[in-house]
């Protein structure tokens, strides 16, 4: 294939590339303004929404709050999740696709049905602590996510590996363990940080559950856009996409992730 | 001696279907055996009840005199070499080959030397900080073959490992395998669905079909003197006709099979339909000359025209049709004297010895002989149309 002929490709690549980082330039654009309205572009350039964020506590509360949800679900949602995805990645027994059909359906129930019955099902149990209620709803909605994507790349493990490795006197829980997981570990660490993002930024289930003594990050950012629509809400997206980026790169650079979406 | 391992009745069944039917296999100590057959044939079954993968239906597996069949697959001390060489792909060269030593509790300090020791002996001294995705097949081989190694298990099952590599690397890494095992005395079982590295390789090769082993001897033996039509056909080229005895006296037989006489060694009653065989490579051609013509050849004789020559390298594979209408196959060294002269349109006598006769029981009743002689004809001779 000639460069020539290539351009209409290059054109739609450019596009897509624009289409997909407008919204990162629109936010980070607004939220250097020396307007008090959150506004696209920019009048002149400042720093002092930032300033002002970072002294304001309520982000700083709400970031950690958030933080610890994201990352208690996580482990939820690891815990209920790798077991599962073993199972049914490995096991041959009756029903085995009736329960993939369950545990993935989360991800077909739309966020506010699933948050309307679970503020039932709590009102009825009476659990009465938000930050856990909130903790395992987001587990929950994210485990799905781990599942499919650990699911699939379990199955992509050629049985050999376990056999072998059962062969050379590993364990049957031996096997799994140094074998056949840390062949997946690309997409295990991928589908953490997906639940882990999933949690961190889930406002819907968020304002249905957390009542008046808990406040996540989404549901201040929500609250402020509707009351204020300061800039400042534009500083603090550019400091989470700056917070994610540096995040990804973490990971890519000490944990050796070089396919982290597959 | 006690023999290294002993199937005894070996039974699997998959619901109705029965893969592995009854296998009795001795294997003695340093031998290496190969079973071979065609896929599907039950021989990967075979290998995986053996290494505690697969439970048997029915029999026992006894290893050292002990019936291993109920073992779980980590307790058994049988190495096993994958198709697939199975490496870890997460661990190094060195970290594959260390991962049985770490089972079985091995001291730190012993590990590194005996890994190196591993290595060396498959000729992969100084890759152990290779992982496997930098290795070759070659060398991924090796190191499969030295993951099992560094552990001194006295038997190794082999599932088709060169069925990955290239055709040359095939021979080296087979003929490597063979001075490996015979320098360290390890008894192998290699599965295999090709015949001509059962041969190569093995000290006897077991023939397995529909489940069954049908033949268990060696090589030359198996070669030369097969038990049934089956091995006849699947070990190597045959020219197989299905005849009627037509006398029998004294350990002598001469059979008729389509428009050929023979003469072989063997027994069987005046009438029984029988199948007889003789390897190209057994069968001698000769030009014949003008006066030459018309006549009987005589038994364990054709003449014929040449309709197609092979040019194998070493050997020439050339394809007779007979004036009788049957194909023939003929395999003459290149180099011998007149070969040269043997190409496509040439009249040629074809002669074999009697020796190299094999008659065997067609297992068929007499009357359906007829109808079966002539598709069964065409089945023997690849190319017969």
């Amino acid at each position: 294939m000639s460069r020539r002929r290539d351009w209409p490709l290059y054109v739609v690549m450019a596009a897509a590339i624009l289409f997909m980082l407008a919204p990162l330039i629109v936010v980070v654009g607004a939220s250097v303004t020396t307007s008090s309205f959150l506004e696209f572009p920019p009048r002149g350039f400042s720093l002092q929404w930032f300033q002002a964020v970072l002294e304001q506590d309520v982000w700083t509360t709400t970031l950690v709050a958030s933080l610890e949800l994201a990352a208690v679900s996580m482990a939820i949602s690891a815990l209920v999740g790798i077991p599962c995805s073993v199972a049914l990645a490995r096991g041959s027994f009756r029903g085995r696709a009736a329960i993939t059909a369950f545990v993935l359906s989360p991800l077909m129930v739309p966020s506010i049905v699933l948050a309307i019955s679970l503020l039932v099902i709590y009102s009825r149990t009476g659990v009465g602590l938000p930050f856990w209620r909130l903790a395992l709803a987001h587990g929950v909605l994210t485990a799905p996510y781990l599942i499919r994507t650990l699911t699939a790349a379990l199955e992509q493990v050629d049985p050999a590996l376990e056999e072998a490795a059962r062969n050379l006197g590993a364990s049957p829980a031996g096997a799994w363990l140094r074998v056949v997981l840390p062949t997946v570990r690309p997409a295990l660490i991928a589908a953490l940080f997906f639940a882990f993002i999933m949690s961190f930024d889930e406002l819907v289930v968020a304002l249905f559950l957390s009542g008046p003594r808990l406040t996540t990050l989404p549901m201040q950012i929500y609250g402020d856009v509707q009351y204020n629509l300061s800039p400042a809400i534009a500083a603090v997206s550019t400091l989470l996409i700056v917070l994610t980026v540096a995040g990804v790169l973490l990971i890519e650079r000490v944990l050796g992730v070089r396919r982290l979406i597959r | 001696m006690r023999p290294e391992l002993e199937l005894r009745n070996l039974v699997r069944r998959y619901g109705d279907e029965t893969v592995v039917d009854g296998v009795d296999l001795t294997v003695g100590k340093g031998e290496l055996v190969s079973l071979l057959g065609p896929s599907g044939c039950g021989k990967t079954t075979t290998l995986r009840m053996i290494a505690g993968f697969a439970k048997p239906s029915g029999g026992q597996i006894v290893v050292r005199g002990e019936d291993v069949s109920a073992l779980p697959v980590h307790r058994r001390g049988v190495g096993l070499v994958f198709q697939s060489y199975a490496l870890f792909p997460h661990l190094s060269a060195a970290g594959n080959v260390a991962f049985g030593l770490k089972r079985r509790r091995t001291p730190r300090g012993e590990i590194a030397g005996r890994v190196r020791e591993a290595l060396a002996k498959v000729q992969m001294d100084g890759l152990g900080d290779r992982m496997p995705a930098q290795l070759s097949g070659g060398q991924q081989q090796r190191v499969a073959l030295a993951r099992v190694l560094v552990l001194e298990p006295s038997l190794i099952l082999l599932d088709e490992p060169f069925s990955n590599l290239d055709a040359l690397l095939r021979e080296t890494m087979r003929s490597e395998l063979r001075t490996i095992q015979q320098r360290l005395g390890f008894t192998a079982l290699f599965v295999t669905h090709d015949q001509e590295e059962a041969m190569a390789l093995s000290d006897r090769v077991a023939v397995m079909e529909r489940g069954r082993l049908v033949q268990v001897d060696r090589p030359e033996v198996v070669y030369h003197r097969p038990a049934t039509r089956f091995v006849a056909e699947f070990i190597g080229r045959a020219n197989l006709f299905a005849g009627t005895v037509e006398a029998a006296a004294g350990g002598e037989l001469a059979v008729r099979a389509a428009a050929l006489r023979w003469q072989a060694a063997g027994t069987a009653a005046r009438g029984a339909a029988v199948d007889v065989m003789v390897r190209p490579d057994c069968v001698a051609l000769a030009p014949v000359a003008a006066g030459e013509e018309g006549g009987d050849p005589g038994p364990n004789a054709a003449r014929g025209e040449i309709v197609q020559t092979e040019y194998l390298g070493s050997g020439c594979l050339v394809t007779l049709r007979t004036d009788g209408g049957e194909r023939l196959l003929a395999e003459i060294r290149t180099a011998a004297d007149g070969a040269a002269e043997l190409v496509p349109g040439r009249r040629v006598l074809a002669r074999w010895a009697a020796r190299d006769v094999r008659v065997l029981d067609a297992g068929r009743a007499g009357a359906e002989g007829g109808a079966e002689a002539g598709a069964a004809a065409a089945a023997a001779l690849p190319g017969a149309s």
